[in-house]
């Protein structure tokens, strides 16, 4: 098998993708003159979905860096291509702007007249202050995924100077998370917790990051899982490499429930009333299966079935953990928006269109982005210095389940 | 009590891996390895059996747990019911954080302390290192001494640094 082995799409994918993504926006076009304030609830929805399948594929790769995982680094193209879509996904977030009435009550005009209880927030939300922001933080995560992107093509065609572009790589890494953290915190406020405004949660922040790496760990397993049955990426994506995926991706379902219920028992045991009106509405008759079913989809079902060492390197059971976790975090944040402004919850064409959009969308510019390049990176030091540990490779098939 | 052992030396973990492996295919025990690190795969390749240690963390954490939650209920509402914040006194999500604490307290230690008794690594053990520099940089490995010539014949071809008989207490 050639390192260099490039990825190449069928083009019906493309033509497919293509007229989902035709649909969607015909459906978008149409719903905002139908039914303006659905669409652009489902807008921001689809919108931040992809977002966030972008930004955490990107704290994919910093992590790996920043840990120093040489594991993971033949496997490295794939969340670089997931972040390949991120442009589109910002301008999807900042069109937002020209719907804002419709789904933002602070930026309806005297939306803080009447309201004692948020009048303090009245700076903070301030419209033009909101966009800058939301426009800030998208750029400067397109600023890091273009770094992380050329820095990385540049390390395959100068194989001479493969350590500097490494250690650079890292450096911007580091530089990364940092930005990251603060920014996804304040997207996370300005975008979601701000369609209620009169709510608050100081960890609102690290719940929906904790939900959207998730969601990276999930489509960046599930591409590695189907390249590798495509006949790509045989040995950056060894059964190995499959069970540290899946010990991730087990891990951090597990993170996201232990935010979810430290945020739920906080407010619960608090019992404080403008703190409880987020649950009390999303525990309500008409939602509370979707609740439930939050929970039992995100947490209770990955974590049973990714328990056993087996099952995580077994590449059916976590195709479908992982399309289970992908439609998990869609749910999540469903049950994050859509309460806001909505008395019961809706599922209709408008939605499923929309969705089917944005998804289509993120899977054009993914496989595009991962023809665009040797689908494994073909002069890390890293891959260099795994191949020299030969013994790993004369280690017969794992038969009873042994940690290795 | 004292046995006697077959110790073959090494200088890197590739030719210990590798005469592992032939020892193995050919179905001869080994006693043990001795390295100073961790060495991918080399459990595989010694064919071990999967260790039971697992099970001692779930029986704790599970009596943990049970502890926890029978506890904070006899206190909390048997003995003496507390009314807190108006909620009913069998506030069972409340006991939660104490019977997750509880739960992990009681798995780790068990945890540590079930590997440390099996090791035999309780306090005020003698050493037995069975070759000098196993925990600095070399490689052995250990095979209870046999009649039969295959498994010296085998470490021989293997080029070992160093192959000796050694009486030890392992």
């Amino acid at each position: 098998m050639t390192p260099n082995l490039r990825f190449k799409a069928p083009a019906l994918q493309y033509i497919v993708a293509a007229v989902l993504f035709l649909a969607g926006a015909g459906a978008a076009a149409y719903g905002l003159t139908a039914a303006p304030e659905r669409t652009w609830l489902n807008l921001l929805l689809d919108g931040f979905y992809i977002t966030s399948l972008a930004v955490s594929a990107m704290f994919f790769i910093a992590s790996q860096r920043l840990t120093g995982a040489r594991w993971s680094a033949g496997l490295r193209r794939i969340p670089e291509a997931f972040m390949a879509a991120l442009p589109a996904a910002a301008v999807l977030m900042m069109a937002l702007y020209f719907g804002r009435q419709w789904i933002y009550p602070w930026s309806r005009p005297g939306a803080f007249a009447h309201a004692p209880a948020i009048a303090g927030k009245v700076q903070y939300l301030a419209e033009p202050w909101v966009f800058v922001r939301s426009a800030v933080a998208l750029l400067l995560w397109m600023l890091f995924a273009w770094l992380f992107r050329r820095t990385s093509l540049a390390q395959d065609r100068n194989p001479g100077s493969s350590l500097a572009y490494h250690y650079r790589l890292n450096r911007y890494a580091a530089a990364f998370v940092v930005v990251f953290a603060l920014s996804f915190t304040l997207g996370s406020y300005d975008w979601i917790i701000s369609l209620d405004p009169s709510w608050f949660s100081t960890m609102f922040g690290i719940y929906v990051f904790a939900g959207t790496f998730v969601q990276g760990l999930a489509a960046i397993t599930l591409a590695a899982v189907l390249l590798r049955d495509r006949g790509f990426l045989t040995q950056a994506a060894s059964d190995h490499h499959l069970r540290d995926l899946g010990k991730l991706l087990f891990a951090f379902s597990t993170f996201w429930a232990y935010i979810w219920t430290c945020q739920y028992l906080l407010i619960w045991y608090g019992n404080i009333p403008e703190e409880v009106t987020h649950y009390v509405r999303r525990t309500s008759a008409p939602w509370l299966p979707f609740f439930l079913a939050n929970f039992a989809v995100n947490w209770i079902i990955p974590f049973a079935v990714l328990l056993g060492a087996p099952v995580k390197r077994n590449p059916r059971a976590l195709k479908i953990v992982c399309v289970l976790l992908l439609a998990g975090h869609w749910l999540d944040l469903y049950m994050l928006i859509m309460p806001s402004a909505w008395s019961a919850p809706r599922f209709g064409i408008l939605e499923a269109a929309i969705f089917a959009g944005c998804a289509a969308l993120a899977y054009l510019f993914f496989i595009w982005s991962l023809g665009a390049a040797p689908i494994t990176p073909v002069s890390d030091p890293v891959l260099a210095a795994e191949a020299l540990a030969t013994h790993r490779e004369s280690v017969p098939s794992p038969a009873t389940g042994v940690e290795p | 009590m004292a046995r006697e052992f077959l110790v073959a030396t090494y200088s890197d973990a590739n030719s210990l891996m590798k005469t592992v492996e032939t020892l193995r295919a050919e179905n001869l025990k080994i006693h043990d390895v001795y390295a100073p690190y961790p060495i991918h795969g080399l459990d595989q390749a010694m064919r071990l059996n999967r260790t039971r240690l697992p099970w001692v963390t779930l029986i704790a954490g599970l009596c943990g747990c049970g502890v926890a939650l029978a506890f904070q209920f006899y206190t909390a509402v048997l003995d003496w019911g507390m009314n807190v914040g108006g909620k009913p006194d069998n506030s069972t999500l409340a006991f939660l954080p104490i019977a997750f604490e509880l739960t992990v307290l009681a798995g780790g230690l068990a945890t540590v302390a079930a590997l440390l008794l099996r090791a035999r690594l309780y306090p005020g053990r003698r050493e037995c290192l069975i070759v000098e520099g196993v925990t600095d940089n070399r490689f052995a490995l250990v095979l209870p001494k046999s009649d039969s010539p295959r498994p010296r014949q085998i470490l021989e071809q293997s080029g070992p640094d160093k192959l000796e008989e050694k009486e030890a207490e392992l």
